[in-house]
């Protein structure tokens, strides 16, 4: 419809079988619940969210790997989600994904060498010597020796093993790259020098990236817009600057509050704190966060519109009724 | 694997001192059986003294109760009995990889005909079928290779499933798919390389498995015929109790040597699994 998007996703949700509950069971779990995002050619833009609230699978969706129970998925003005596999094929190398775990994510038996070059060489990308020079230009490009390439993943340490994962990502040409927690798994030291060459290789090669993090400082380094997942719903999305200086919903008030601090003088910040468990779910109808915010009132058990737009800040949403109101 | 990666996996073996040792035996029996034509003194089958001598300078091993030099016996029943080993766990090993790998890679009702089918095979009363079998085929060397490569895959088929469900969960395989590489490229060249070496571990045991099933099938008169001699068939002279209690040179090396194998073939295989996961550093 409009091809302005890189990657739309309208209404999107995906439930999953609970397991256990037997074979004729058909209690499912909703991972996603009716997620609409738009997002352009160029821009980084983060998902953050705590484990379990579905970013992940928002990923996987995207990518192609889950299909959507409900919903549409748009790329580039071409709707991904029902396409027929053979056409998805082709249409992939657009693309691509770096996950969590970069040890899982080499085949253990193949040096970086072939990892890379592989599918290069099929998709006709680079062949034959050609893919040698490619990959050592991707070896350079994420920071890594020549003599990589003849090793194999288990050699390498973690941050090495990523950054070839972020190689082979790049190795297609892909206009999206999506980055399920990239860093999470890494020394603290190692993140930074990650996170420093995501955001150096986006601007260099005008990409577009999904980058998705629990770590709330790593994913505003990174993005320029961002929104913030609470059990399936986005709660709250703007540009990085705006959800972080301004925060309009509770839970990510208590999300940045939840940040260590590492400033002495800032230290009697006031924490909002929200209450019970993740598991506390709400009474049908009614704000996902009801059963543990801070603020939430008799009306917030009725609340059924979505993401608002805040007055006088462009681009900035929110789903919180109180939050419209204070602004 | 190339070059460097195979030596790290010799290295890796060595550092089991009695499966190198176990190596260096399978390597003499294999080279004896290998050579029986050119080191054996004697025709296996026929008459070359006077039967049942004790062992002597002329007969290594004795003679058994036809006159035939049991040395030389021996060693074609080793060739005997690797060959059907050899053959019954190709045939096995290539049945349960394909199998395991369709059933794992499909999913679905493929996956649930080939496993229920498998269970069933698994299932199965051993001996029992095997010697229907032997009893409906003509027995010999083609027909116990053929039913033992035919009963022994269940093991191989799961095993192989099992590692391609686990296998395909890993984002190596996911990132295959998210690049757009076709279905049977990933099954070859990403799932299938890395099922190898289990598969191989598994095949050493099914290899050790097939030689004592030889024995015990030829044992029972169904297997390998004579005059052609096996490890089992000579056994089989070996039945009475006189023979077991006077005459042991009939029936104690034929013995030994499937203890042997037998054993050999398992430590090797167990070094084996340590020494082709690359994973297992110095």
């Amino acid at each position: 419809m409009n091809g302005e998007w890189m990657i739309e996703t309208r209404s999107v949700s995906k439930r999953f079988r609970v397991a256990g509950g037997g074979a004729l069971s058909n209690k499912t779990f909703e991972a996603v619940g009716g997620i609409s995002l738009q997002i352009a050619r160029g821009e980084t833009f983060g998902i953050v969210g705590e484990s379990g609230c579905g970013k992940s699978t928002v990923a996987r969706l995207i990518m192609g790997i889950e299909k959507p129970t409900t919903g549409e998925i748009w790329f580039n003005g071409q709707r991904v989600d029902d396409m027929r596999p053979a056409a998805l094929r082709k249409l992939r190398p657009k693309f691509q994904m770096v996950f969590q775990d970069s040890a899982s994510s080499l085949n253990p038996r193949k040096t970086i060498m072939d990892i890379i070059a592989q599918p290069m060489r099929y998709h006709g990308v680079a062949r034959g010597g050609e893919a040698k020079r490619r990959v050592s230009e991707l070896l350079d490009m994420v920071g890594l020796s020549q003599g990589m390439a003849q090793r194999y993943p288990h050699e390498l340490s973690g941050g090495q093993r990523q950054r070839v994962c972020i190689a082979k990502a790049l190795s297609l040409e892909p206009e999206l790259v999506v980055l399920d927690e990239p860093v999470s798994a890494l020394d603290v030291s190692i993140q930074a020098q990650i996170l420093n060459l995501i955001r150096e290789l986006q601007a260099r090669l005008n990409l577009t990236c999904i980058f998705i993090g629990h770590g709330l400082g790593a994913v505003h380094y990174v993005s320029h817009r961002i929104a913030v997942m609470y059990l399936g719903r986005i709660v709250e999305t703007g540009t990085s600057d705006q959800v972080f200086e301004h925060p309009a919903h509770p839970y990510t008030k208590a999300l940045l509050d939840a940040a260590p601090i590492p400033d002495d003088r800032q230290r009697g910040r006031r924490r909002s704190a929200l209450t019970g468990e993740v598991s506390e779910v709400a009474p049908t109808g009614a704000c996902c966060l009801y059963p543990r915010c801070p603020i939430a009132r008799e009306e917030c058990l009725a609340f059924t519109d979505g993401l608002k737009p805040l007055a006088g800040e462009a681009g900035h949403c929110a789903a919180c009724a109180r939050a419209w109101e204070e602004r | 694997m190339n070059h460097s990666n195979g030596r790290s996996a010799w290295q890796r073996f060595r550092r089991h001192h009695v499966a190198t040792v176990c190596l260096g035996i399978l390597a003499i029996l294999l080279l004896m059986a290998l050579l029986a034509p050119v080191i054996a003194p004697y025709s296996p089958t026929k008459p070359a003294g006077t039967f049942s001598q004790p062992p002597s300078r002329e007969h290594w091993l004795g003679t058994d109760k036809i006159g035939r030099d049991m040395y030389s016996r021996v060693l074609y029943a080793m060739r005997v009995s690797l060959t059907v080993g050899f053959w019954a766990t190709i045939i096995s090993t290539a049945i349960g990889v394909a199998l395991g790998l369709l059933s794992g890679w499909f999913g679905g009702w493929v996956d649930r005909t080939i496993m229920s089918f498998t269970d069933m095979v698994m299932s199965f009363p051993y001996i029992l079928l095997v010697l229907v079998a032997a009893a409906i085929f003509e027995p010999g060397m083609t027909s116990i290779v053929l039913i033992l490569g035919f009963v022994d895959w269940p093991g191989v088929a799961r095993l192989v499933r099992g590692n391609v469900l686990s296998l395909r969960e890993t984002n190596f395989v996911k990132s295959g798919v998210t690049a757009g590489m076709p279905g049977a490229w990933i099954l070859f060249s990403e799932i299938l390389p890395n099922t190898i070496a289990p598969v191989l571990v598994y095949a050493t045991s099914v290899f050790a498995l097939s030689i004592l099933d030889e024995a015990a099938l030829s044992f029972l008169g169904m297997g390998i015929q004579p005059p052609t001699p096996s490890l089992g068939n000579i056994l089989n002279g070996a039945e009475s109790l006189s023979v077991l209690t006077g005459k042991p040179w009939l029936w104690v090396p034929a013995g030994t040597v499937i203890i042997l194998l037998v054993v050999c073939i398992n430590f090797v295989g167990d070094a084996l699994r340590d020494a082709l996961d690359p994973r297992n550093l110095q």
